[in-house]
């Protein structure tokens, strides 16, 4: 079920109303049931993995939690020597650690089968039709289910902390089902810290109308980015490279522009409904996007885009890394050769690598997918490896390094690098990227590029229109951080102009909104 | 909660009305803003079809733009002896909502014909939806019918659209009506050069594969298969014609491709995918675009095919 169908808005209907109408001490108990209607509306196997992920993650966090139980009591009851404390602690982990194993190495097991066969089979394939070895796989069957990458990494998180002794182990199955299946973050996240959000989702709520009221503001807004931005664009990038052959020149220039705003609307517009059906419900789910395509570089890029995602990567990938022995001998090897540059920049570089092969490899079983996570990755490591060049130039040049136009030209040299990378992500293969990347360098192509405006002059215009509307309020969220800002503005508005920009919302949404075609429902998310 | 949920239905109400007002209001100061177009050769087409004598049987090619620019229906009528019909423009009308159209016109003795066309993934295109509003609402009313939530999602839309055309001031200089009015189809218009280059043709490329065929139109052709028997007409099935030079998939993949078309559909292909394909010398503006010569040869091999059917 797609949040910008006419039936998920009757689903969100009934469950709000079920939501406060129902006593308080039912209500996590209705999102659950929601959250399974919700999600089994995508097919029952996907419904049945769903459910065996949180029997795996919740077994293994429980039998996480006891082996800490019962140390921490053992601990409590008796009084060890100290080699002997070390020596029950160390079992205990070796314990922990088998069990954490398991768990991480079943989930991947399976994120690995659907997501990845189909890309290994269609290699082997590849290789084996090259040596005509007449064998042929029969892996076009294996379908992803929607959202398991979000949910598998949810709930490994869980586990990880569960094993890292940061949060209690949760006993009731029914509120890990729901931290798990909660559906406004099921499908494409954000991926949620059991911390933050697990006392939110078991808690009881009041009606709260100025939350109702902000929640259902952005809900709209999601949607105005989602069916006027995102839909109208994607028609126009999705005909481009479908047809990638018959277009050459500066077209993609624009092609990969428009890209670039249509992943960001859409995605963007996916967390703004999420998050706003989630604070209608009194729920506050983590925020995904901080104006991203405003960032100066790429890895404050990655600290502003998909931000639930980065976070992930950088707790439970990056700084395990860090801390494994291999690189840990790294840094005391060139900390004992008194070489302090290589000692700390090398072991971060390492780990930077295998983490940004690893996102890349999260968004999908696909060559492009690994290029894009590596190439962002070349500029992630640069940034780090030239921080000490960068930091003393900058400290030594302070006039320029602050000024608007400096800044300006690094805001637009990191949108011009994403847009590169969106080459590699966009594309079917890594041949069409390159086609793609060789052929804005071929010359104007004006008849190409006139054709291309021609043909989708009406999307154009709708998605422009919709692009000024985001760029202002973007430029105003970019000046007032503060989160919820313009809406605040919005509601010290007197009633009747209150009204009016809701109904004026209303209206350019369903005007100059795409939607109607099935395909324009799905959000660019989902796929991963 | 009571008087959140009022407030937020009066308000949706409200400008659900004034994007009614609004449309209309729109709908009435932009009429007639697209004079000519493809879409009123799909009109013209469907007039046609419309007022053919329903005692004679007749061919009816439907398919999409590579009738109009490679078919012939006076030749074809000359060579099969049969009044010939075209109704094909632009892929993006949707096959199926051709084929809806169509469906009340064939009638005992009738042959129709579907060139088929791997990227029919097209179901109900809104293009047609502009076009009905605009001067044709009785095209409409099967669609009504079938597709409320489609239509009432396009509406707003073509409203849109009709506000942003009147900053459109050029003609499309091949997809026009006025085309179509001067005779039975697209063949008067001169292009007796192709437009593009073999190489230009042979780096389109063109694949065939099962992936990009939609099974909602598969099946939508075997439902059409089952009321042609039902009438007494008989539907067939052939390749739409495509330029040689840009085919790429080798033949055992096309073999494998004609096979799981021949198992998905249950009308009969009287011709083989090699024999639609043509020297990029007879291509016109598109790999799947013939020009005059194209089109001559294109009509001839069609009206070859189909007479052992004619009774």
């Amino acid at each position: 079920m797609s949040f910008t169908t006419l039936k998920f808005i009757i689903f969100f209907g009934i469950v709000f109303c079920c939501y406060f109408t129902f006593p308080k001490k039912y209500q996590r108990y209705i999102l659950l049931v929601a959250s399974y209607v919700f999600y089994a509306f995508t097919s029952v196997q996907a419904f049945l993995m769903l459910i065996a992920i949180t029997l795996i993650t919740y077994v293994g966090g429980l039998r996480i939690g006891k082996i800490n139980d019962l140390e921490s009591e053992y601990l409590k009851a008796n009084t060890l020597e100290k080699d002997e404390k070390k020596k029950y602690k160390a079992l205990q982990q070796k314990k922990r650690k088998r069990v954490i194993t398991l768990v991480i190495l079943l989930l991947l097991a399976i994120l690995g089968f659907f997501k990845y066969s189909k890309f290994i089979f269609a290699d082997v394939q590849w290789v084996l039709n090259l040596l005509n070895m007449g064998v042929h796989f029969k892996y076009e069957s294996i379908l992803l289910p929607a959202g398991l990458s979000f949910y598998i990494f949810q709930s490994m998180g869980y586990t990880i902390d569960v094993y890292r002794g940061m949060v209690e182990a949760e006993h009731d199955l029914s509120k890990y089902a729901l931290y798990v299946a909660y559906f406004p973050h099921i499908m494409q996240g954000p991926l949620g810290d059991y911390s933050r959000l697990s006392p939110q989702l078991y808690g009881q709520h009041d009606f709260d109308r100025r939350s109702a009221v902000f929640g259902l503001q952005r809900v709209a807004w999601g949607f105005f980015k989602k069916l006027v931005i995102a839909n109208s664009l994607q028609i126009a990038v999705d005909r481009a490279f479908n047809a990638y052959y018959t277009y050459e020149g500066i077209v993609w220039i624009l092609v990969l522009f428009f890209y670039s705003i249509q992943m960001y609307a859409d995605f963007s517009g996916y967390m703004d409904i999420a998050n706003g059906c989630s604070q209608m419900m009194g729920i506050t789910l983590d925020e995904n996007f901080s104006t991203p395509y405003f960032s100066k570089n790429i890895a404050e890029y990655w600290r502003r885009w998909h931000i639930s995602l980065g976070a992930w990567f950088r707790n439970y990938v990056f700084y395990s890394l860090l801390r494994s022995p291999w690189l840990d001998g790294i840094r005391k090897k060139y900390k004992k050769q008194k070489k302090t540059y290589l000692s700390q920049t090398l072991p971060n570089v390492f780990a930077l690598l295998i983490t940004w092969l690893c996102i890349g490899m999260w968004h999908g079983a696909a060559w492009t997918y690994i290029a894009h996570g590596m190439f962002h990755g070349f500029f992630v490591i640069m940034d780090s490896a030239m921080s000490p060049v960068v930091t003393k130039w900058r400290k030594n040049h302070a006039k320029i390094s602050d000024s608007v136009w400096f800044n300006g030209f690094r805001i637009v040299r990191t949108f011009i690098i994403v847009n590169i990378g969106y080459a590699m992500f966009r594309a079917q293969s890594l041949e069409v990227t390159g086609y793609v990347l060789k052929s804005i360098f071929s010359g104007v192509h004006k008849s190409v590029l006139g054709a291309f405006l021609f043909n989708h002059y009406y999307y154009i215009i709708s998605a422009f229109i919709g692009g000024i509307v985001l760029l202002l309020v973007d430029i105003y969220h970019e000046k007032h951080l503060e989160l919820g800002g313009l809406r605040t503005v919005i509601s010290q508005k007197s009633a009747p102009v209150r009204y009016a920009i809701y109904i004026m919302g209303i209206v350019a949404i369903i005007f100059l909104g795409t939607y109607g075609d099935a395909s324009l429902n799905s959000f660019a998310y989902f796929q991963f | 909660m009571a008087k959140f949920l009022k407030k937020s239905l009066v308000i949706l109400l409200i400008a659900l009305v004034a994007c009614g007002v609004l449309g209309y209001a729109i709908t009435i100061a932009t009429k007639d803003i697209y004079k000519d177009n493809y879409q009123k050769g799909y009109v013209y087409q469907y007039r046609r079809l419309q007022q053919a004598d329903a005692n004679t049987p007749k061919i009816i090619v439907f398919g999409g733009s590579y009738l109009t620019f490679s078919l012939n229906t006076k030749q074809l009528e000359e060579e099969t002896g049969m009044p010939s019909y075209e109704f094909g423009v632009q892929s993006n009308m949707g096959m199926c909502y051709t084929i809806e159209l169509m469906e009340d016109y064939i009638n005992e003795g009738d042959i129709v014909v579907f060139p088929f066309q791997d990227f029919a993934k097209e179901d109900y295109g809104m293009d047609l939806i502009y076009t009905s509003i605009e001067s044709e609402p009785d095209m409409l009313a099967g669609f009504l019918k079938e597709h409320p939530s489609q239509l009432l999602t396009a509406l707003p839309h073509c409203v849109a659209r009709r506000v942003f055309g009147l900053f459109r001031n050029t003609d499309d200089p091949y997809y026009t009506a006025k085309a179509f009015d001067k005779d039975y189809a697209y063949y008067d218009l001169d292009r007796p050069e192709p437009l593009m280059t073999p190489e230009e043709l042979e780096a389109a490329g063109y694949a065939f594969t099962m992936q990009d065929v939609d099974p909602t139109c598969l099946g939508r052709l075997n439902e059409l298969n089952a009321l042609c028997e039902e009438k007494g007409a008989k539907l067939l099935l052939t390749y739409a014609p495509i330029c040689e030079q840009s085919v790429f998939s080798r033949p055992e993949l096309r073999e494998e491709y004609m096979n799981a078309l021949d198992e998905a559909l249950d009308p009969e292909f009287i011709c083989k995918l090699d024999d639609c394909f043509y020297d990029a010398s007879l291509v016109f503006n598109g790999n799947m675009h013939l020009n005059n010569e194209g089109m001559k040869a294109y009509t001839s091999d069609l009206a070859k095919m189909l007479k052992p059917y004619i009774k």
